[in-house]
């Protein structure tokens, strides 16, 4: 789930970089192929975004096996509800909309029962320089670990409310661009940007102790 | 609104944390398989219209969902409708009472006696009673038609003896 792990600002994630990314075209055609009954081209598709759409429910959510649960429903419901798919938007876009929606209510039914059951850490966080230069600059508290860190940062991520917790999660996690947030979320970026502003208030005031 | 992005440096480096949150090691291999199990064995999972709604038309969805967190603007648009409703029902009543009027303006010169009514038939049509009516397009015509559909239609003269008592 490293989309950025080196990049100073959240960048696009919406094309995948490298060679072979796939382009609007290709999901068009996989899209066009499933509805004719081909599974493999959905199989293809699922393959594609599996980790994006799983990331965005992991990090609304804190929670691998209630993500797994989402993640899967999410395509289930996608693949059934292509009939309708008018191709207005990307593929994409479409697919993050119902995972968004999915989750949302989700989390809506849960509201109470939150339960943190978090992935592990990859080994490669403690080379990261953004990180390395967190723990030892900036935090006060330099005995602390990467895996205490990323406990606060996930409670302080579950006391946000889902709409401000998901625009943290679209830029600042998965680095999507406003832009893109709103057309996923149908609202105006001055919206995308307030609630942008107003979380990470929100989340610098119950992390103060580790960002003096 | 972010027009200061040094004020959240820290922040955003910690945030990249999340980033190397990994699922278990070989989870992605038989997600797809996985989901391809469910669209085959879990037909409930096909999405409800709520569902549909909520991401086809989610300015639907979030009215809705305003209405539930705040009765009082539930019930405020409750009575606009009902309101709406009611001045609707009242104002088709107001145009068919004055179809009414205008129709019965219009009967006395229908039953005029035969001479007459041949008078009235070949007179040109002055008195507003008789061409008074709410609808401009069909305006209403004593003349009687010599064709219908545009063909002479061929009459008979018939007598119907009735047997004496």
């Amino acid at each position: 789930m490293k989309e950025h792990p080196s990049a100073d600002a959240p960048a696009e994630v919406t094309n995948p970089p490298g060679p072979g990314t796939p382009t609007a075209e290709d999901d068009a055609e996989l899209v066009r192929r499933t509805r004719r009954g081909d599974l493999s081209a959905y199989d293809q598709l699922v393959r594609r975004y599996q980790e994006r759409i799983y990331a965005t429910i992991y990090h609304m959510t804190s929670n691998h096996a209630d993500a797994n649960d989402l993640a899967q429903d999410t395509f289930i419901k996608a693949f059934h509800a292509l009939k309708s798919f008018k191709g207005g938007s990307s593929f994409y876009t479409w697919l993050y909309r119902i995972a968004v929606n999915r989750t949302i209510n989700f989390l809506k039914q849960r509201r109470h029962r939150t339960h943190l059951s978090l992935d592990n850490l990859d080994a490669n966080a403690k080379n990261d320089p953004d990180l390395v230069a967190f723990v030892s600059e900036k935090t006060p508290r330099r005995e602390v670990s990467l895996t205490e860190l990323q406990e606060k940062l996930n409670e302080a991520m579950q006391q946000l409310s889902e709409s401000h917790r998901l625009v943290v999660t679209l830029h600042d996690v998965q680095g999507l661009p406003h832009e893109k947030i709103a057309e996923i979320l149908d609202c105006n970026v001055g919206t995308v940007r307030s609630r942008l502003f107003y979380a990470r208030q929100q989340l610098q005031g119950f992390l103060s102790e580790y960002l003096k | 609104m972010d027009s200061k992005p040094e004020s959240f440096e820290s922040l955003r480096r910690l945030l990249t944390l999340k980033r190397y949150e990994c699922p278990p090691p070989g989870y992605f291999d038989d997600f797809a398989q996985q989901v391809l199990i469910g669209i085959q064995h879990r037909p409930e999972s096909a999405p409800t219209t709520a569902e549909r709604l909520g991401w086809e038309l989610p300015w639907l969805q979030r009215f809705l969902e305003i209405l539930t967190a705040k009765p009082a603007l539930a019930g405020a648009v409750g009575v606009i409708a009902c309101g709406a409703m009611v001045v609707g029902i009242l104002q088709a009543e107001r145009l068919d009472s004055l179809t009414v009027v205008n129709d019965a303006e219009i009967q006395p010169a229908l039953a005029l006696p035969a001479g007459e009514a041949a008078m009235v038939f070949n007179q040109p049509l002055e008195h507003p009673a008789l061409v008074a009516d709410t609808n401009a397009l069909a305006q209403p015509s004593l003349i009687p038609p010599e064709e219908l559909f545009g063909r002479n239609l061929p009459y008979q003269q018939v007598k119907f003896p009735f047997p004496s008592p």
